[in-house]
Parts: C-alpha cells; structure tokens; sequence
C-alpha cells in the first residue's frame, strides 16, 4: 500500500514555531540525537526561547502580535489585568 | 473514593440519598433545587452548588466507594445535575460578552493574543516571586482536582467532533497521556508533585478542603466535556487552558525552584514548558481553525468557552489572592467534629 504521507511534516505557524512531525531525527551539530520525548515537537524559530531548540512559547513576548485583549480587567489566572502587553526579555 | 462532606442544603439532602438504591429524589431536595435561581448568587463561587455538581460529575469518572454506579444515568441525579448546571451555566455567561469585531477566521489569532503571556501580576507574580513553600503546597491542593484529572474532561470531545479539529484534539491529547507511556502522563506527573511536596496524589483526598472557586474550574470543563451540544465550548476551554501555559509554567517552576523544590517536584511544570509550547499552536490553528471551518454555525462556542474558562480562573486566583492576604490559608477549614 503506498503510504500518502510524507515521511516528516514540518509546519510553520505564523507568529509561531515550526512544527515538526513525523519519522524525523531531531540532532545537534554533532550529530549527536536530542531526545525530544514526545513525537510532535515545535521548534524556535524566534531565537527567544529559553529551550532551544524546542519553542517554549517565549515568542509571544516579541509583542509582535499583541493587542489591547484581555478577557477580564482584574486578571485572570494568573495575569490579565495588565493592560501593556509588552514585556521585557533579557534575551535579546 | 468516598463522597465529600456536605456544605449546605442542597449537599447535605443529596449525600443522604445517594448511599440507597438509585431512584427518585425526597421532595425536600427537588424543592430547594427548584428554587436555586433565586437562592443562588454566583454559582461559580457557592460551596453547597460547587460540591453537590463535582459529585454529580464524580459519576462519570470514577464513581464514589459503596455508591451504586447506576446513578451515572439515574434520571432523577440527571434532574439535580440538570438544575445545577442551569444556574452555574447562567452564573458563567453573565461575564461572557463576545467581542464585536471578532470573525471566524480571526478565532485562532484572537485566542493566540487573548490567552498569551503579558507581564505577571496577580496570582503567577506572587507565585513567582514571593510564595513560601506552604503556599505552594497549597496550591498543589487547589489544583488536584484538575491536574488529577488532566486531559479527562477533554477526552470527552473526541467523539464529538471530526476532520482537522479531531486529529488536532487527538494529538493534544496523545500527548498529553503521555504517548501512551505509564507513568507519563500529565495527570501522573501531577500526582508527582503532589507526593514529592509530601501530599496524598489519591484522588479527591482534600475535597473537603478545596473551596468553591476551585472545583469551579473541573465543574466547568465536566459541564461543556459532557454535553455534545456544548463541543465548541470544551475546545474553546482546552484552547484556553493550553495558550500561554509554558509561560505560566515556567514561573511556576521558577518560584517552586525559590524556595528549595525538587527537580522531581517540578517536573510536572518542566514538561508542560515545552509540551504546551506545541499543544498552544494545535489547540489555536488546527483544532479551532479546524472546528471553525468544519462547524461554522458554533464557532462562537470556541469563544465563549475560552472566555469563561479565563473568568473562572480569575475568580480562582483572587479568591486564593484575598485569602492568602487576609486569612492566612487559602483552603477550607474544617469544622471540629
């Protein structure tokens, strides 16, 4: 049976990761294999993560993509009522 | 596990009946039920209605020691269960206003910049910077409820829905039961870091002391997990509870690290860092922007659920804000028997 799918599928989310899935050997420059411990894996693309070469959602704090949304004025669990969205990052 | 202690009318009539044969209700307890709109001021944070839903619910997990488990689908637990919700449910939309602007398509982005990270305040910052380890401890309490239970209310949508969001559902989910691996699973890492902050992981082992406003935020996700009608909601919720998690995540692992835990206490966190960081851009694009091209009529639901998930949660962090500033613990005390 031909199998339709490709062997790996990366996905490039915008104002996100890219996203791995799939048969694919995750290694560093050595050659050496990172275990991800879990088959979908997002990689930064940002170079804010603080887990490279996973995402750890820290491109979020780029404010890139950010408004004035907040869902409730005196903050959510844990931290919707700071109406500046824009944090500082200690990782250029 | 054994049924939780009453707290009020409704609790106490519906515990007295539940250890007999399955059948109707005394007349006492249709009657206070019947008239729980008027005695109910938010349903969300009430003691007696909070309890008396979560064991409702417990029907549909696990079940209660020495309760028949044909109360699951006994009609007249149903009917209590059905008055509950209507109240809670009312009690949740009254805070839900949908954003105006807001179009289908822009669903995934919309949830992406609602639920994302913004400068800690509240609860995280205090959590973060300032929390002893008691304080911890006892929001490892808080939190059992769900983290016990991670993933399970979600798991009820599968079925429920097809085509993009389901796959996307489906690899959440996998993930989060740890791809199938024992002793991996999300749920599993939680009873973790319940044991290594030298807490009972068994399930429901503080219910009497966990307050309202916390088993609001497992009754909500059981209310929209349960219903086939409300399948955008509990994706909505997921979405909402996936979206900015590393980041909350890591200032929990941060603030856990302040004051001397384990690397195996904050394994739990660690994972979610790097897990969610992926489960945030499924939850958001494929599986709401999947439900939102599949079922175009409910894309409002994924709003809807998503924004009553952050109230809850805001309501569950200010009432642990206030208690910790006012009343030295954040949990119930019990009375002395």
């Amino acid at each position: 049976m031909q199998d339709e799918h490709p062997p790996v599928e990366i996905t490039v989310y915008e104002n996100g990761p890219v996203v791995v899935r799939g048969a694919y050997k995750l290694q560093n420059r050595d050659r050496k294999e990172i275990d991800p411990g879990r088959e979908t894996i997002a990689l930064c693309r940002c170079g804010l993560s603080a887990l490279k070469p996973f995402c750890d959602g820290n491109h979020a704090l780029r404010g890139a993509a950010r408004s004035e949304l907040r869902a409730d004025p005196e903050g959510g669990f844990p931290f919707n009522q700071v109406k500046a969205p824009r944090l500082s990052t200690t990782n250029p | 596990m054994r049924l939780p202690a009453p707290r009020g009318p409704v609790s106490t009539a519906l515990f007295a009946r539940l250890p007999g044969e399955p059948g109707p209700m005394p007349s006492q307890l249709t009657e206070l039920l019947d008239a729980l709109p008027e005695t109910t001021v938010d349903a969300r944070s009430d003691e007696d209605v909070q309890i008396s839903l979560w064991t409702c619910y417990g029907f549909s997990y696990e079940g209660f020691d020495g309760v028949d488990a044909r109360w699951e689908w006994e009609p007249s637990l149903l009917a209590v269960r059905g008055a509950l919700e209507a109240v809670f449910e009312r009690d949740v939309l009254a805070e839900v206003r949908m954003p105006e602007d807001l179009t289908p398509e822009g669903v995934p982005m919309w949830l992406m910049d609602l639920c994302g990270p913004s400068t800690p305040a509240g609860l995280l910052k205090f959590m973060h910077q300032n929390a002893t380890l008691e304080q911890f401890k006892e929001m490892a309490i808080h939190r059992s409820i769900e983290g016990l239970r991670e993933a399970d209310a979600h798991a009820w949508a599968i079925p429920r829905v097809a085509g993009r969001a389901k796959s996307a559902l489906v690899e959440i989910q996998a993930d989060e039961y740890g791809g199938g691996m024992p002793g991996r699973s999300h749920a599993e890492l939680y009873a973790i870091l319940m044991s290594e902050l030298d807490l009972d992981p068994e399930y429901g082992a503080y219910i009497d002391h966990i307050p309202a406003a916390s088993l609001s935020i497992h009754t909500l996700r059981s209310m929209f997990g349960l219903q086939r009608r409300w399948r955008g909601r509990i994706l909505g919720n997921l979405a909402a509870t996936e979206i900015g998690s590393s980041f909350i995540n890591r200032h929990f692992t941060e603030g856990m690290a302040r004051v001397g835990g384990s690397k195996k206490a904050r394994w739990f966190y660690d994972e979610h860092i790097v897990a969610d960081a992926v489960h945030e851009q499924l939850a958001a694009h494929d599986m709401c922007g999947g439900f939102v091209a599949d079922y175009p009529a409910e894309w409002d639901h994924l709003v809807i659920g998503a924004l009553a998930t952050l109230n809850i949660r805001a309501l569950f962090a200010r009432s642990i804000v206030e208690a910790w500033a006012t009343e030295g613990t954040s949990l119930r005390e019990l009375a002395a028997v």
